[in-house]
């Protein structure tokens, strides 16, 4: 299997901004992007969760969250005691590698879509489930027992911010008005692989503009930001397997493992967190493994998991 | 004293290129990993000469 055309403007851009030559979106559009995605992929989720809501469901759910939970407690080891980061940055870094990457997930929903393998279409929940339990996992870690202090300011953070909120109340707005979808979903379904490219296109450019400051985190950074992945992705494949799905929803929660966050976890920790070196962590997510991922990762998931 | 991150940045590349390795023999998309290894492998071996260049003088 080649390169996936969506995930090739995330090499364009990246090369473009190599060169010298990069090409730069509006902000604002590129945040039109990012609410476009969160909504097509909740809408989506939702409006399978109208047909697919059952108790079978809340167990898978449950497992999901758990899985959010264990991913930082194999990271935080590895940062602190191997790496040799201080423990609110191994904290902090271990948060953003159990939580995940709606973007990544959207690239792995655009390659099965491709590839005309089947999933779970309830999936959306489980990306919504599993932005939040690596932050309280990763501010324990941190914190200890100090950080029942900020518990509403966390909360706030943990469940209201914007990722987490677009995802739910677009599952909502899905599950709820399944029988008027076909309002939206032309906008919303129709359009989905273009704009993730033009996401990509950014991405690849963001990514590559912090080539430099992994050099300033030294190669032991790159070497966790390549082997958790693959950690996540094994255990999420594990996971799937124990939980029943099918070949496309285990290349989803293998996706899902081994992604890492670079847009909900900084903005949560960024309040809780204020200490934490944020640079390490979105350097790790959004260079090292985000490219790894699209460009690697998902297409090996794929064909493994194809077998 | 073992040096832990050297250890563990030789884990992961030993690990990616036996992974891609098996993975190509299968027939499957694994020079990514390989690719991954060397990029890895090269960084850790340039970051270490700069450090130790920069503390000699």
């Amino acid at each position: 299997m080649g390169l996936d055309i969506v995930a090739a403007f995330f090499l364009f851009g990246a090369v473009a901004q190599l060169l010298g030559a990069p090409i730069k979106m509006p902000k604002g559009l590129y945040q039109s992007l990012t609410l476009f995605l969160l909504i097509a992929i909740g809408l989506k989720g939702g409006i399978a969760l109208s047909k697919y809501a059952s108790l079978s469901l809340l167990w898978q759910s449950m497992a999901v969250v758990a899985f959010g939970a264990i991913l930082p407690l194999i990271a935080f080891p590895i940062l602190w005691k191997i790496g040799g980061l201080s423990r609110v940055d191994s904290a902090s870094v271990a948060a953003h590698y159990g939580s995940v990457s709606v973007a990544t997930f959207a690239v792995a929903l655009a390659v099965l879509e491709a590839n005309d393998v089947a999933y779970e279409p309830y999936f959306a929940l489980f990306v919504a489930l599993l932005e939040v339990p690596a932050i309280a996992v990763g501010l324990f870690l941190a914190r200890g027992a100090g950080v029942g202090k900020d518990l509403k300011k966390l909360s706030h953070e943990m469940f209201l911010n914007q990722g987490v909120l677009l995802l739910i109340g677009s599952i909502l707005i899905g599950w709820l008005g399944a029988g008027q979808t076909s309002k939206l979903m032309p906008f919303f379904g129709t359009l989905f692989h273009g704009v993730l490219a033009l996401f990509l296109l950014e991405m690849g450019r963001q990514a590559a503009s912090r080539i430099g400051l992994i050099l300033k985190f030294g190669s032991f950074i790159a070497s966790f930001a390549v082997l958790m992945p693959l950690i996540g992705a094994a255990l999420g494949a594990a996971l799937a397997s124990v939980l029943g799905l099918s070949i496309g929803g285990t290349v989803l929660l293998a996706t899902l493992g081994a992604s890492a966050s670079y847009i909900a976890v900084p903005a949560a920790l960024a309040n809780a967190l204020p200490e934490a070196n944020q640079s390490l962590s979105i350097t790790a997510s959004l260079s090292i493994t985000f490219p790894f991922n699209v460009l690697v990762g998902i297409p090996l998931y794929m064909a493994l998991l194809s077998l | 004293m073992i040096d832990k991150q050297l250890a563990f940045e030789l884990f992961t590349i030993l690990l990616l290129l036996t992974l891609g390795t098996l993975v190509i023999m299968a027939g499957l998309p694994g020079w990514g990993l390989i690719t991954v290894a060397c990029l890895i492998g090269g960084s850790s071996i340039v970051m270490r000469t700069v450090q130790l260049s920069a503390s000699s003088v």
